[in-house]
């Protein structure tokens, strides 16, 4: 019997691993990601958004340790670090199993890093925060609100080069977890608020080697030392704007805990970024 | 959050960790499957190949080995792709590939296939580098010899030269074993 064959058909178990292929396109992803939720009947909104924003809580929360020229706030428990850096900044994503053993280890490179935050204080992580606003420029159109308006992450995608506000909350992480936020990054103002320690930043990604979204974005941190709670409020809104949603915002303990806490226990060194994103 | 532990969120159900997945292999996807796909088939079958492939990765997470997430979802989207094709009656992408291959006695050809795929890919390890990797690129994820030179730094001719002797090897290495080969575009 003589049979025609493809040697493509033949190659399903020779993939070249280390090529990468395609560029990034989050239009396209947002795309496939709809399509998909559809197909295998996922809720409409609310356990995606959950996931998501807790995903990007906990990246917030490993990035508050190491920023402004090594500046530290701390009333209670909870050490918050900026360090102003002018990229690049590297950091791992290292995985212990319970007997030590090293699962994974990955290194990766910020290279338009300006400052990078981080954490110390008790090992175990407070619950999750969760605040109402009663101040918003525009309608958030990314999030999910319980039905007393509490949240832990909403945001006003925009469109194009505009991403007006994203406000974040979460528990913070200490150890050798760290964020990063990108591009020149210049400190405006401190201030105190009733327990939380206020920074006011701004960055410009203009000179970035790497394409962003917009060329400029504004932050405004609240940390409280004593819960060890971090709660950030950014965007290309002025930072006014983002000034007076922090303002009015009402925070409360959620009384859960850290999203996939238990999952990431093995977690010992992560490092990530907190610019402002769509999702 | 690595993508074992991705994984392990998306095998307990976990759709947020699926859109991070999603959010990763997009790109890479979409590249295999355009390479397949275009322009025989439009961007929307493109993209339909793409979602059918996270889809099935929802589905099947559970047989997915942790550190195999990548070629795992490349050989499912390469499939997904040739299917739409194959509905389609729509030709393959590639006009180098074919080979006819005599079976020893009476082998059922899905018998065949499965042999013929281990020892072809035993044979591409015998290749060493880059020639390896040339094959795996054209062969795999359907990239265009012009594509592979520019990438690799090197000239079409040669990447055209290497992909010859790969296939010369391929066909020596199955004859060594006992399956009568020939390329019918010789």
């Amino acid at each position: 019997m003589a049979v025609q064959i493809r040697i493509s058909e033949l190659m399903d178990g020779c993939c070249p691993e280390t090529v990468e292929l395609g560029s990034e396109d989050k239009a396209l992803a947002r795309r496939i990601d709809a399509s998909v939720m559809a197909k295998i009947g996922a809720p409409a909104q609310k356990p995606r958004h959950t996931a998501r924003k807790t995903f990007r809580t906990l990246l917030l929360a490993a990035a508050l340790t190491a920023l402004l020229s090594t500046a530290a706030y701390a009333v209670g428990g909870y050490y918050m670090n900026l360090r102003r850096t002018d990229g690049p900044e590297s950091g791992k994503w290292v995985e212990l199993a319970a007997d030590g053993t090293v699962l994974s280890e990955q290194k990766l490179v910020y290279p338009d890093a300006g400052m990078v935050l981080s954490f110390e204080g008790p090992a175990e992580r407070s619950n999750t925060p969760e605040f109402r606003c009663w101040y918003l420029p525009s309608e958030a159109t990314f999030g999910y609100t319980d039905a007393e308006g509490w949240a832990t992450y909403l945001s006003d995608n925009g469109e194009g080069r505009s991403i007006p506000y994203v406000i974040g909350a979460s528990s913070v992480w200490a150890g050798k977890h760290k964020s990063v936020i990108n591009g020149e990054v210049v400190l405006v103002k401190e201030d105190d608020w009733d327990g939380w320690h206020v920074t006011e930043l701004t960055s410009d990604y203009t000179n970035c080697s790497l394409g962003w979204a917009y060329d400029r974005a504004n932050f405004v941190l609240l940390f409280n030392a004593e819960k060890g709670w971090l709660i950030e409020i950014c965007g290309t809104a002025e930072l006014e704007t983002l000034e007076h949603i922090a303002r009015e915002l009402e925070i409360r303990d959620s009384g859960e805990r850290p999203y996939h806490e238990e999952a990431m226990t093995g977690l010992v060194e992560t490092i990530g970024m907190i610019d402002p994103g769509r999702g | 959050m690595n993508e074992r532990t991705l994984l392990r969120l998306i095998k307990d159900g976990d759709t947020g960790a699926l859109s991070e997945i999603i959010g990763i292999y997009t790109p890479y996807l979409f590249a295999i499957a355009s390479n397949i796909m275009a322009p025989a088939l439009s961007q929307e079958d493109i993209e339909e190949a793409v979602s059918d492939s996270f889809v099935a990765l929802w589905q099947n997470a559970r047989d997915v080995a942790p550190d195999k997430l990548k070629p795992w979802l490349a050989a499912v989207c390469r499939n997904k792709a040739r299917d739409a094709l194959r509905s389609r009656k729509l030709a393959e992408p590639l006009d180098d590939d074919l080979l006819e291959v005599a079976a020893p006695g009476d082998m059922e050809e899905s018998v065949l296939r499965t042999e013929l795929s281990t020892l072809a890919r035993e044979a591409v390890e015998t290749l060493g580098e880059p020639d390896g990797e040339i094959f795996r690129r054209h062969y795999f994820l359907y990239q265009k010899t012009g594509e592979i030179a520019e990438e690799l730094g090197m000239n079409a001719a040669t990447v055209r030269t290497k992909l010859r002797r790969g296939r010369e090897r391929l066909r020596a290495y199955f004859t060594e074993r006992g399956y009568g080969c020939a390329d019918p575009n010789l």
